[in-house]
């Protein structure tokens, strides 16, 4: 049976050194200062980048990896034989899903699957995680495919930003549209569903907003074992605090704090806080 | 004088005895207020109730009662204000159900008609309380069947009986003692034995061989809003453009005002203080009207629009429908109305304290809006009814949120998902509306105790979720007092939304003050523009 090799691309927000533990390949995208171009996670960690967003006059922008990018880190692992697994953004929020596929194309290798995880940052960081243990573990192909399918029926994704204005501008906003132009200072709680952003509510009070994204996974959860991915957009200060709600009010098996990297953060900006949850029993296992 | 039986001509004539005597007590009936806040209105709101069944009835040509009565309770139907006038119109619905079909009543049917409109009565409100219009209503139909067995005659069995509701009316501080502790009968059921005076009145001028005229108040009356809209545009459009602006000036003389407007058309109305005052007018010159307005100050808020095409619109239907979501919301003040238009609300009913928009004003925006499904936010207490009326009548799904404040209205529009369904969101937001705890802060109407505190009039008091807490002679400290009552937790998120009594500056200030006072706290400060509450406060 051949090895599984787990790829993925650098808005899964997987911090380096667990990419390494894992033996996960990254795939970088670009974010762009003006003239400057960063790869996202390679040139550029997050706490350089939420720096830079807030020096910086000229507003980042972002690129997907072409083809022959995507081409350069499939050659090394078909050259080993491995039967690989390309996991990326949301086909709906980025065009690098049909980069990678193009790059199957071209590279022509049967044992390729490329697949659209409907999400982005710690959701996919989930999926991405438990694949490449999965595969550590000696599963087959077929098994941490079924794994994928599960994760993504049972797993939700909740967040709350401090302005829709990044996601608007950079066109990534979705079905939340709907939630701008409130006079009032209100928090909107967004979540990810069939590839998009979508609007939940509106909370007042960053508070409330922490306590509202741990009672809607309570909520959804309230029986279940669960891993919980949690992240943020530069505010160590608040992720702790969610982490100490979640723990309290959830049955967390596997708890991972991430941090927003350089091509999320340029479309939600900074002061994000969010969970990905997912049930485990008969999903996550290896 | 004896009479044996009623006729519709006599109903019609009692029924304007009723509210010419409403129209007169009103101002007394609206003072019977539980609470020194300046929000009694159930005198005003039942006898504008009671004025639409009237004029519904006086259209009916013919004289049977069944008919006569019919069309009052259909017009108090429409016209029903606060919870009282939906009780009342119920009331009508009662006493008409009962003599459906019938030419004249005898002493029999009049008391099973009073008997129906008291079932019919208890059966509008959810849950009961003794003490009430209800009990008063019910004992009034039970001395009616006594009196009726016993006599014939319907002048005397009407005299006995409004003697026994007034004994009636008498004991309700026994029955209910937040009554008893404010000194008070109850407003509703004074409300409904004045009614029955009206009809006695009204049968001893008849027997003095007096015509009564109807004696309409509405049109000369600042809080009310009568007929803004005919029925039919076609045929009974006299003017053409309804025309409504805001004048923010100093010393508006509203008497004169009103009177320099008279002449320019009908349905005006003229509501607001010396410093804002909101004009509403149905008129062929709209230019003329705003260049009166423009010499007492400043123009805002100009909404001129051809009703015509209006009615046009209306006749062929709405354009969009479908699932589509709209929502509909009760507020007073153009800074809450920009509020939660910007957080999803279509249409923002005019209307609050003292000023209750009638289950008609909004029917009427639940039917204008070009949407499938709608959710209506009544945002006080004695509005909802009102609202209630107003869905069942709709010929589309609503949702009425049982919001009885601002900040619960705005606490229902955080869950508001346009793109969820009428069911979903109904589910959101009935979950969440009670999220908030509600403050307002006001001045005294009258000298009271209640709650342990000493109220003088003109003192500033503050109340938390409708209770009466905290009470001084200045603003600041009162709204501070409050807040310390109200936010418990620490990261709280208080938001004020200062009225139309209060500046800018000073509402700034205030707003310093507090972030001193309660460091924990994060504030936020909006206009409301809201008339008589200086603040409103949502602690969430």
């Amino acid at each position: 049976m051949p090895e599984v090799c787990i790829v993925t691309d650098s808005t899964a927000d997987i911090p380096g050194e667990l990419a390494e533990k894992y033996n996960i390949t990254v795939v970088p995208l670009k974010v762009f200062f003006g003239e400057e171009v960063f790869r996202d996670g390679v040139d550029l960690t997050p706490g350089e980048f939420f720096q830079k967003l807030e020096s910086s006059t000229v507003l980042p922008t972002t690129s997907q990896p072409t083809p022959a990018e995507f081409e350069e880190y499939y050659r090394p692992l078909m050259d080993q034989g491995a039967s690989i697994i390309s996991i990326h953004i949301s086909s709906q929020m980025s065009g690098t899903f049909q980069s990678a596929k193009l790059a199957k194309k071209i590279v022509d290798y049967e044992d390729l699957e490329i697949i659209d995880s409907q999400v982005v940052s710690v959701p996919m960081a989930m999926m991405v995680i438990a694949s490449a243990r999965a595969a550590k573990a000696g599963r087959s192909r077929d098994e941490i495919l079924a794994m994928i399918r599960g994760i993504m029926k049972s797993q939700q994704t909740y967040f709350v930003v401090d302005t829709l204005e990044y996601l608007q501008r950079g066109g990534r906003i979705g079905k939340a549209q709907a939630f701008l132009g409130t006079l009032l200072n209100v928090k909107p709680v967004l979540h990810l569903k069939e590839g998009l952003i979508h609007p939940y509510e509106k909370v007042r009070g960053r508070n409330k907003a922490l306590n509202r994204l741990v009672q809607v996974a309570e909520e959804n959860y309230k029986d279940d074992k669960v891993w919980v991915y949690l992240t943020h957009g530069n505010d160590p200060e608040t992720l702790k605090t969610l982490r100490r709600k979640a723990e309290e009010k959830l049955n967390c098996t596997e708890v991972r704090e991430n941090q927003l990297g350089p091509v999320v953060g340029t479309h939600v900006g900074p002061g994000l806080v969010g969970l990905a949850i997912c049930k485990v029993d008969g999903i996550i296992e290896f | 004088m004896k009479i044996y039986s009623f006729d519709g001509e006599d109903l019609k004539m009692m029924l304007v005895g009723s509210v010419n005597l409403l129209a007169k007590s009103k101002a007394e009936i609206d003072a019977l207020n539980v609470f020194p806040v300046p929000d009694g209105d159930t005198g005003t709101n039942m006898y504008l109730t009671l004025l639409a069944g009237v004029k519904e009835a006086r259209q009916v040509e013919g004289a049977a009662i069944g008919e006569v009565a019919e069309a009052a309770a259909r017009g108090c139907l429409y016209g029903a204000r606060g919870n009282s006038g939906v009780i009342l119109s119920q009331i009508l619905k009662g006493f008409a159900d009962a003599l459906s079909g019938q030419a004249c009543a005898g002493a029999e049917d009049v008391a099973r008609a009073f008997r129906m409109a008291s079932d019919a009565a208890f059966q509008a409100v959810a849950d009961p309380v003794e003490g009430t219009i209800l009990t008063v209503c019910r004992e009034i139909a039970a001395a009616f069947e006594n009196l009726a067995q016993r006599y014939s005659d319907l002048v005397r069995i009407t005299v006995h009986a409004y003697k026994q509701a007034q004994a009636v009316l008498d004991r309700t501080p026994e029955q209910l003692p937040v009554l008893k502790q404010s000194g008070v009968v109850d407003a509703g059921g004074q409300g409904l034995v004045t009614i029955l005076h009206g009809i006695i009145r009204a049968l001893k001028d008849a027997a003095a061989q007096q015509d009564i005229e109807l004696f309409d108040l509405a049109a000369s009356q600042q809080k009310e809003f009568v007929e803004t809209r005919a029925k039919d545009y076609a045929a009974e459009l006299k003017y053409t453009y309804c025309t409504e602006f805001i004048i923010l000036g100093n010393q508006i003389p509203m008497g004169i005002l009103r009177e320099e407007l008279a002449p320019y058309g009908d349905c005006l109305l003229v509501v607001g203080d010396n410093s804002a005052a909101k004009v509403h007018i149905h008129s062929n010159h709209p230019g003329l009207v705003m260049e009166c307005g423009l010499k007492y100050g400043a123009l805002q808020n100009v909404k001129i629009s051809n009703m015509e095409e209006q009615g046009q619109e209306m006749r062929s239907g709405p354009k969009k429908n479908g699932s589509e979501l709209g929502v509909v919301a009760v507020a007073m003040g153009e800074g809450l109305n920009t509020i939660l238009q910007s957080m999803g609300v279509d249409t923002v009913i005019s209307g609050g304290q003292t000023m209750n928009p009638s289950s008609e004003d909004i029917l009427e925006a639940v039917n204008n809006l070009p949407f499938g499904n709608i959710i209506v936010l009544p945002n006080n207490k004695n509005i909802i009814m009102a609202a209630e009326q107003a869905a069942k009548m709709a010929d589309k799904p609503v949702a009425v949120i049982p919001t009885e404040s601002i900040p619960q209205g705005i606490a229902a529009l955080l869950s508001l998902n346009p793109m969820e369904g009428l069911e979903e969101n109904e589910e959101k937001m009935n979950s969440s509306y009670q999220d908030v705890v509600t403050g307002e802060i006001t001045r005294a109407v009258r000298d009271s105790q209640a709650e342990g505190l000493e109220v003088k009039e003109g003192q500033f008091i503050g109340l938390a979720d409708g209770r009466l807490s905290v009470c001084g002679s200045e603003l600041a400290p009162v709204t501070g007092e409050l807040i310390g009552l109200m936010a418990e937790e620490e990261g709280s998120l208080v938001t004020l939304f200062f009225g139309a009594d209060v500046s800018s500056g000073k509402a700034d200030g205030i707003l310093e003050a507090l972030e001193e006072q309660y460091p924990d706290i994060d504030f936020e400060l909006y206009y409301g523009g809201q008339p008589l509450y200086h603040f409103l406060i949502s602690v969430d």
